[in-house]
């Protein structure tokens, strides 16, 4: 970044003259200022550990930096990816680092991984969010910040032998473009030398044909390019962990003891831990966080901010101010609002008519069914009150002729009994 | 350690003669005619392997059998596999040892577990295992039972990790759905990554977490009270190291002057047949010298009964449904119907009890009316 600006300058103005000092004015000692800046300041330093469970992550960590950090044990029975940040303070002389380990818990074990990246990818892309609000505040303290951006993924790959798994390939795909991935083999004391000189290649020529970019130890500065360029193509680092430690000779080394001999961790001919130490800490950290810093952080801002609407300055010379389109920007989402809020509200009042109309519609058909239903009452009564008439007609008619019948009956029955005799006479006859 | 070879086959000799004469009957001589008998049959066994890429499968079968089987293997890249299926491959050997044939076949499950989404990876693996016990079920009910192929799976070889702590979810899920069908061993792949504490400890943790899943996977039988104390001692020993942790080797190296099966470290040499690097000499007895025949006893017993029962259940439910026959003794699968026409009948039948229902519901809306 520096470079470009300088660029822009010299492009300007005339090239400065390069002029030699007469004496020892002593701005050499600016270095020196820095550093003891800085190692005031203290360091943060934050690593990603992405494997399966159960491959040696938590004591790699703690052979790496020599101390026990307490962890438990994973289980292999977690529903989906999770990250687990643990942030400790460490001390070296007089230097002080603040170290974030943050852990992928449960990858590689659920049955279907075809999201198992994106939990990973999503707590990096936070991490460059919230550094990147930090910077776009008013009122920053940039110099105050715990820096939680990860600057390096160690990515452990199981030592099958025969080359990477589906998984790591897809993982490592995704997290190229947004982190340092440095691959390493984990135990690697399963693999024979012959078989891991072949599975190195073979997983090195997977990552080049696949185009996954891992992190390249830096060969500019002259200072460690040499032994960068020999360590670069050692990757991926067969590594060993242990905490325990073993008699070897009249030494007690961090080492595995098997019953067919003992794995020291620190001998270069077992394995190459002492490699990974080497550039990890010793001579990598710094460009490490530089390189998050001006790659890949500076990556994520240029894509969140265009996704914003922001533009660079291509044609105009005017330099572009931050502020005038961040105006223009919040009166357009303001507006924006305004119209989706009339719109809704719009809505709102036609679906309200819409629904009155219903409801008249139905009160009125309620009202004919009231009506029709009331006549069809009526009528069926004027029926039944004709029926009963006519049944009491009835049955007044069949009363007086029951009348009429018993008189004449008593009638017949008075004279019969008045005259019997004349009825057998009758009957002679 | 005695080896199974008990019974040598072996003629009378004069002494026995006298001793047949008086009160010796001579069936005690069954053991060497079923002896010679087996020797002049031949024998058979079917072994499956299965577990992720890289975990030693070929090597450990090629240590097993001192064969090399996978003459030309192509393996395939991590991106070829992403979406990788599960495929079967049967390779089949012949192998003698002292006039005794054996028909090896070994079945190989490459790709398992090898894909990003591995959901019923296993189905593959269980639709094979029921095809063959189908094919034996139909060749016993057959008419001509002389040459009846046996290729059912004896014995499941399953390797688990050695790098976690213990079972996965896809190996529990792949236990489960194997476990009523074939007999599943259990095994601890290249276990050259683990010290003996740690071998101690997943062992522990894999016995636990089989408990706890309610997998069954296959048992040693019981050894009769009148064996002697040696061979009761290596039963005791064998049942406490289950599961087996293996370490194959494919090459041969020296190690104190002699030349051994086994895997070169700068720190080391590991030998596959030493007993206290790893246990692949108590899988070898296992499988080949003590438990071969019982394994395919249980297969035959157990597995494929309880496959035949659920088959014939199936069909006897299925008939007795449409009530096309009645039969009190369950079936002589004739012509077992063809699933396609089997599908036909049903679906004419439901048709039927349709247009029943229909014609029902208009005659009483008729009467309603």
């Amino acid at each position: 970044m520096a470079a470009t600006d300088l660029e822009r300058f010299s492009n300007a103005e005339p090239e400065p003259r390069s002029l030699s000092l007469g004496g020892h004015v002593g701005f050499d000692s600016l270095p020196d200022q820095l550093v003891s800046k800085s190692v005031t300041q203290g360091f943060s330093f934050n690593i990603l550990c992405v494997g399966e469970t159960g491959i040696g992550k938590s004591t790699l960590m703690n052979t790496l930096f020599n101390t026990t950090f307490e962890t438990e044990e994973a289980s292999h029975h977690e529903e989906c990816v999770r990250l687990r940040p643990q942030t400790y303070d460490l001390q070296e002389s007089n230097v002080q680092l603040k170290l974030t380990i943050v852990d992928a818990v449960g990858f590689g074990d659920q049955i279907n991984k075809d999201e198992s990246y994106r939990p990973i990818v999503d707590y990096i892309d936070a991490q460059f969010e919230n550094y990147l609000q930090e910077e776009l505040k008013i009122r920053r303290s940039l110099f105050d910040y715990h820096d939680t951006r990860i600057h390096v993924c160690l990515y452990f790959i199981t030592p099958t032998g025969h080359s990477l798994k589906s998984l790591d390939l897809v993982t490592m795909k995704k997290l190229d473009s947004k982190v340092n991935i440095i691959p390493i083999i984990a135990k690697a004391d399963t693999v024979s030398k012959s078989e891991l000189h072949k599975f190195k290649i073979k997983i090195m020529g997977e990552l080049v044909s696949n185009g996954v970019q891992i992190y390249q130890f830096p060969t500019d500065d002259e200072a460690v390019a040499e032994i960068n360029a020999v360590m670069n193509a050692h990757l991926p680092f067969a590594v060993v962990g242990s905490t325990e430690e073993v008699k070897v000779g009249n030494k007690l080394v961090r080492a595995r003891q098997y019953p067919w001999g003992v794995v020291q961790v620190e001998n270069e001919n077992h394995c190459d831990f002492v490699k990974l130490r080497e550039m990890l800490i010793r001579v990598n950290m710094e460009d490490l966080r530089e390189q998050t810093h001006s790659r890949h952080y500076e990556l994520y801002r240029r894509c969140k901010l265009e996704e914003m609407g922001f533009q660079d300055s291509d044609g105009d010379s005017q330099p572009f101010s931050l502020q005038e389109t961040y105006e223009a920007k919040r009166k357009e989402f303001l507006s924006e609002l305004q119209r989706k809020e009339e719109e809704m509200r719009q809505m709102f009042v036609n679906k309200v008519k819409e629904t009155e109309l219903e409801l008249k519609e139905k009160e009125r058909e309620l009202h004919e069914k009231f009506e029709h239903l009331k006549r069809v009452h009526q009528e069926e009564k004027r029926k039944v009150e004709e029926k009963r008439r006519e049944l009491e007609e009835e049955t007044n008619a069949f009363n007086r002729r029951k009348a009429a019948v018993e008189a004449l009956q008593s009638q017949a029955l008075h004279a019969t009994s008045q005259q019997p005799l004349r009825k057998d006479k009758d009957k002679k006859n | 350690m005695s080896t199974g070879l008990r019974y040598k086959s072996k003629l009378a000799t004069p002494e026995d003669k006298q001793d047949i004469d008086k009160q010796y009957v001579g069936f005690a001589t069954l053991p060497n005619q079923v002896h010679r008998k087996s020797v002049k049959k031949g024998f058979d066994f079917t072994l499956m392997v299965a577990g992720e890429s890289g975990l030693g499968k070929s090597t450990l079968v090629h240590s097993l059998f001192l064969t090399d089987l996978y003459k030309e293997r192509k393996l395939l890249s991590a991106e070829e596999r992403i979406s990788q299926t599960v495929e079967i491959l049967k390779h089949t050997v012949d192998i003698e040892e002292k006039g005794v044939k054996l028909k090896l076949t070994i079945v190989d499950t490459p790709g398992f577990g090898d894909a990003v989404n591995n959901s019923e990876c296993w189905k593959p693996i269980t639709d094979y295992v029921d095809q063959q016990f189908e094919q034996y079920f139909r060749d016993e009910s057959g008419l001509n039972r002389k040459n009846i192929q046996d290729n059912r799976v004896h014995c499941c070889l399953y390797f688990i990790s050695p790098f976690g702590h213990g079972l996965r979810p896809v190996d529990v899920g792949f236990m489960k759905a194997l476990h009523e069908k074939v007999n599943i061993v259990p095994l601890i792949a290249k276990a050259d990554c683990l010290v003996p504490g740690e071998i101690r400890k997943l062992k522990e943790r894999i016995r636990e977490e089989i408990d706890r899943f309610g997998i069954h996977v296959y048992q040693f039988p019981e050894c009769d009270s009148d064996e002697d104390e040696d061979f009761k001692q290596q039963d005791r020993e064998l049942k406490e190291s289950a599961p087996f942790a293996v370490i194959g080797s494919n090459t041969v190296v020296e190690a104190k002057g002699q030349r051994v099966r086994g895997r070169l470290y700068p720190w080391g040499i590991v030998e596959v047949e030493n007993q206290a690097h790893c246990d692949f000499v108590k899988l070898r007895n296992m499988l080949i010298r003590t438990h071969m025949h019982d394994l395919k006893d249980v297969t035959c017993d157990v597995h494929y009964e309880n496959y035949r029962a659920h088959c014939i259940q199936q069909m006897t439910s299925k008939l007795t449904q449409d009530s096309r026959m009645e039969s009190p003794i369950p079936i002589l699968p004739l012509p077992t119907p063809d699933a396609e026409t089997e599908k036909l009948i049903r679906m004419k039948d439901e048709e039927l009890r349709r247009m029943q229902e229909m014609l029902q519901k208009m005659k009483q809306q008729m009467q309603d009316q």
